[in-house]
Parts: structure tokens; sequence; C-alpha cells
């Protein structure tokens, strides 16, 4: 069956096991969205728990969805449920025994992927002042339309002062405005992740760092929110007992 | 198929292992942990777990006795045999999802 927007509604119990042959099709609990692509079955949890569905269900583009008996999909539903439990798994913190280091980040090479972009571009940002005060004012100093720009500066302000914190807030701040004024997700992530990797003793500005993170995976409906909403609430337990 | 005692705080199935049996609850109660997340599985039901024997994959929980508990350990084909198809099969797949659910805040 080919269709496109809602297939349940709010409120609705699913009482159909469907499977998406291709497509994509949109889930939403507690504010958080997930995309159901091929192979996925559409609104499992609440079909096999007979539970109305918090949120409509709807297919973003035109996608086909196919009727199955859950008699004959018994097995592949629970290869569906265990991949799930697998997620949780890799976005669970183990709370009691968390150092920073035992994050295991996803491969974030800002350096490399920033000089594609800049060769790319054919950006020349030219060579950071060797006085420390120079450099953060020239790094003030660039405006919004300069943002790639900004950020090869920010990236060798903290290659070349490691120690200032200054470098942190640079980095947070750029990061932000990368995702809003570019839309650059991997940029800002990227940016983010070197607050934590460079700064993990700046606990406010890893903080900081971490909610950013949080909520841009939220908004690309990635489950990987999980680990930095569980990262920030240590982090603010942590700065807690600093205070 | 056979069935199988288990004393207080006895580890029944363990998370990663490779799962080669399926466990009906026969009596008594049992602590099951995903991740950071807790529940009681009881002979009402009666409640299933080790479901990923049926698919070959490890344990994804782990499960403990809670006081004595009476087990009764399927091979895949004999709960796909007897089971699969009937209430007990569809309530442990249910259960599973359920927790599985909890587990990541979903319900």
């Amino acid at each position: 069956m080919r269709i496109e927007g809602v297939i349940f509604k709010k409120g609705e119990v699913p009482k159909k096991l469907f499977k998406i042959v291709y497509g994509t099709i949109r889930e939403t609990r507690n504010k958080t969205y997930h995309d159901l692509t091929k192979g996925d079955y559409v609104g499992l949890v609440e079909y096999l728990l007979e539970i109305p569905l918090a949120d409509d269900i709807v297919a973003i583009e035109e996608s086909e969805i196919t009727e199955l008996s859950l008699e004959e999909e018994y097995e592949n539903v629970i290869k569906k449920i265990i991949s799930l439990r697998k997620i949780l798994y890799e976005t669970s913190i183990d709370l009691e025994n968390l150092i920073l280091d035992d994050f295991n980040f996803e491969t974030a090479d800002i350096d490399d992927y920033l000089e594609q972009v800049e060769s790319l571009l054919t950006l020349s940002a030219g060579e950071l002042p060797e006085d420390k005060k120079e450099a953060v004012e020239l790094i003030e100093s660039i405006e919004d339309d300069r943002l790639l720009t900004k950020v090869n500066f920010v990236k060798k302000f903290i290659e070349k002062f490691p120690e200032e914190e200054v470098g942190a807030k640079f980095l947070i701040e750029t990061a932000a405005k990368v995702y809003i004024v570019l839309n650059d997700r991997y940029v800002a992530k990227s940016l983010l992740k070197k607050v934590l990797l460079t700064y993990p003793h700046l606990l406010d500005y890893c903080y900081e760092a971490t909610k950013t993170l949080e909520s841009i995976y939220k908004d690309e409906g990635n489950i990987i929110y999980r680990r930095y909403s569980k990262m920030a609430k240590v982090l603010e337990v942590m700065m807690r007992g600093n205070a | 198929m056979e069935t199988l005692e288990f004393k207080d705080g006895e580890k029944i199935i363990k998370k990663d292992e490779i799962g080669k049996y399926i466990y009906i609850i026969k009596t008594g109660k049992i602590k099951v942990t995903i991740a950071s997340y807790e529940s009681i599985l009881s002979e009402e039901g009666p409640d299933v777990f080790g479901l990923e024997a049926l698919v070959g994959e490890p344990y994804t929980e782990t499960c403990v006795a809670l006081g004595d508990v009476k087990v009764i350990k399927c091979e895949k084909e004999e709960f796909v045999e007897i089971y699969e198809r009937t209430e007990v099969g569809k309530e442990a797949l249910k259960s599973f999802m359920r927790r599985t659910a909890k587990a990541l805040g979903w319900i």
C-alpha cells in the first residue's frame, strides 16, 4: 500500500502490523521523533502493547507499507526489539563509573573536514596573531557572514593557546552560530565535541556543550541524544559537588 | 524441556551470553535488568525471558531469581512448536517489547 501523510492518528491504537517497503515514516514519542525506514515496523510498540499513540505517525515522503501477520513476523519482531536494545546500550552511560574519557565519540575529524571545505571554497583565513590578546580580538571581530573563517581561526586558537579557557567559549559560541546560521550540524557537533575532549576540566562549558549536542541530536531525530542528555545530568551533579 | 529450580539471588541468564534457551516462569519472581532499568517478572501470564535464543542472539538482559523460583527451560524448537503461536508466545513478545519501551523511556 502506497501512502503519504498520516498513517495512524494520535490516540489511535494500531490494529494492524505494517512493515515499511520503502520511504520514511515518522513516529513521535515524548516530543522526540524517530524516522523509520525500509524493514522497520510502523507503531510497533503501540501495536504490540495495544496502547494509544502519543502522537500521529506520518509518512514524510511517499512510502509503501505492507500488512503482515504477527505469527509470520514473530522472530523478525524479536530481532527488531533486540536492535532497539542494542541502541539503548550504545547510548547508555554507567553513571557511577563515568569519566569523560569513556565517551566513544563518533569520528569527528574536524580538522580534515575544515581543510576540505576550505580548499573547496578557496577560503584563506590567514594567520592567527602570535599575541593572545590580538588573536582574541581578531576572532571576536569576525562577522557571521564569514563563519567558516571564524571556525578556522577558533581551531587555530585552540592549537596555539590550549590552556586558554576562552577557547571553550569560542567553540560553543561558534558552534551555535554555525548551527543556526549555516544549519551545518556536522561542524556544530564537531566543535562541541572538541570542547569535551579539549576542556574536560571546565565543567560549566562541558555542560553547555552537552546540552547543545543533546538538542541538535534531538532535532535530527537521532537517539544518540540520550547519551548527551545523561552526560549533562552527570555534569550537573559534578558541578553541584564542586559548588 | 526441563524444570529448573533457582534460589534467591541466583543468576539465570546474563546479558551478552549466547542465548541457547528460552525460560518460562512456573513459580516465583525474577528481577530483570536492562541497562539501568529494572523490572519484575512472575508466573502470572506466565512471563517468559530469553527470547533472544529464538534468533541466535546473545541475551540482552540479566535475570536473577527473587526468592525461590521454578522455571521451564526450553530449546528453540520446543518453544516454537509448543508456545510460539499460543497466548504464551504472544504475551512473551508483548512483555519483551514492554520492558524495552520502558527502558527507552518511550512508555
